[in-house]
């Protein structure tokens, strides 16, 4: 996002405190990060415009970003109320309830996002997956009761430690860690330790989504072509990117003294594994 | 533009496979000089550059990787380099073959001289 058209859409509200590009605004200052910046504009926004289910679906992803799932979902749930068919709200519901393994209703609200935009590929890859999770939750029991199992294991926590441990034999027992996110950056897959053993895939989830987007839309300016890697050293690790499919994004890390090369090795290795994931649904 | 800025950016153009080179604001991607060949669209490398290397240096400040300090995206025909310190960032837009260390190596020498 370039700094000229964030400050044209703040002089056009500047302008007129009415205009809808406070929603456009919202959405790219919660994707630098300007996380309080960006609840400042939406909340104004919605108090212009209560009736606009695209204001508190704005309000709705900063609260997200924030981690404040309850009023993300109040948000998401208004504006649903408001149009029962807003594609965003019944996306971001959907995933609120993937996020909290009520894959049911998952399944229900991605159906009736994708009805909405049947050409929205990245939903239609999170619904076959959903499904897919779905089918396996209600295998899992039968079996175990076959095998007159007293205690049946939870099929849900199965599929999520499936997803969360898809590139763990790649990885190693090494400083490393591996995500796939989804284009808008919800975490299909993988985990993303930091240094104190704390999962942060969400909140990386949440600066690195609509990445792929933006980096084929100014790739595409530069006549560049494809991008085909990201390679990013830090201070403590280096974070190689590349895209997965359907505008996913694949992202391996290792600790700062892995030869680049290795992981860059990796990261070939977990964007196979993602894609063969992502396309068994297919 | 100082001439330190001016030295470092017409010595990171003149290695092998460089189309550009440019300096710019790390925060909003405005680009301040730029030494580039006459089909590169400098102002939208600045922007891209930057908000890539912002993206990339909040994500890594969230899982407590400490300072971002460069990065490098290949594409089918061409790569991209970015490092920054502060505010201040260059981005350098080069052939598929140029050689990946040595542009890194020199970008960090341009970052320190101007620093």
């Amino acid at each position: 996002m370039d700094a000229e058209r964030l400050q044209a859409w703040k002089d056009e509200l500047a302008r007129d405190g009415q205009s809808p590009v406070f929603i456009p605004l919202v959405d790219a200052l919660r994707r630098l990060g300007k996380l309080d910046e960006a609840h400042r504009y939406a909340v104004q926004g919605l108090e212009r415009h209560p009736h606009m289910a695209g204001a508190h679906d704005a309000l709705a992803r900063v609260m997200a970003d924030r981690g404040d799932e309850a009023q993300a979902r109040d948000e998401w749930e208004f504006a649903l109320r408001l149009d029962p068919s807003h594609n965003a709200s019944l996306r971001g519901l959907g995933f609120l309830a993937y996020k909290r393994r009520d894959l049911a209703t998952a399944e229900q609200l991605l159906a009736r996002a994708l009805h909405a935009n049947p050409a929205d590929d990245g939903l239609a890859t999170a619904l076959r997956r959903v499904r897919t999770e779905l089918r396996g939750s209600e295998r899992v029991p039968s079996a175990a009761a076959r095998n007159g199992a007293r205690h049946a294991p939870p099929a849900r926590a199965n599929a999520a430690d499936e997803a969360r441990q898809l590139f763990a034999t790649l990885l190693g027992d090494g400083d490393r860690t591996a995500l796939l996110l989804d284009r808008d950056g919800l975490v299909l897959a993988g985990t993303y330790v930091d240094g104190n053993g704390r999962d942060v895939a969400d909140e990386i989830g949440a600066h690195l989504g609509g990445l792929a987007d933006e980096a084929t839309r100014a790739l595409r300016q530069l006549g560049l072509g494809r991008w085909e890697s990201l390679t990013v050293e830090a201070q403590h690790a280096t974070v190689a990117l590349a895209p997965g499919l359907e505008g996913a994004v694949v992202m391996v890390a290792a600790a700062r003294d892995t030869q680049v090369g290795l992981v860059r090795r990796l990261l070939a290795q977990a964007r196979q594994r993602a894609s063969a994931w992502m396309g068994v649904a297919a | 533009m100082s001439a330190t800025l001016q030295l470092a950016l017409g010595t990171l153009a003149a290695l092998p496979g460089v189309r550009a080179a440019l300096a710019a604001t790390a925060s909003d991607g405005l680009a301040a000089a730029s030494v580039a060949a006459v089909d590169v669209d400098a102002d939208a490398l600045a922007a891209f550059g930057t908000a890539l290397f912002q993206r990339t240096r909040l994500a890594n400040a969230a899982a407590g990787y400490g300072e971002t300090r460069q990065l490098s995206l290949d594409a089918e025909h061409g790569r991209v380099f970015v490092a920054a310190s502060g505010d201040f960032a260059f981005v350098v837009l080069a052939e598929p073959e140029a050689a990946a260390g040595l542009l890194r190596v020199a970008l960090l020498r341009a970052l320190k001289a101007v620093a």
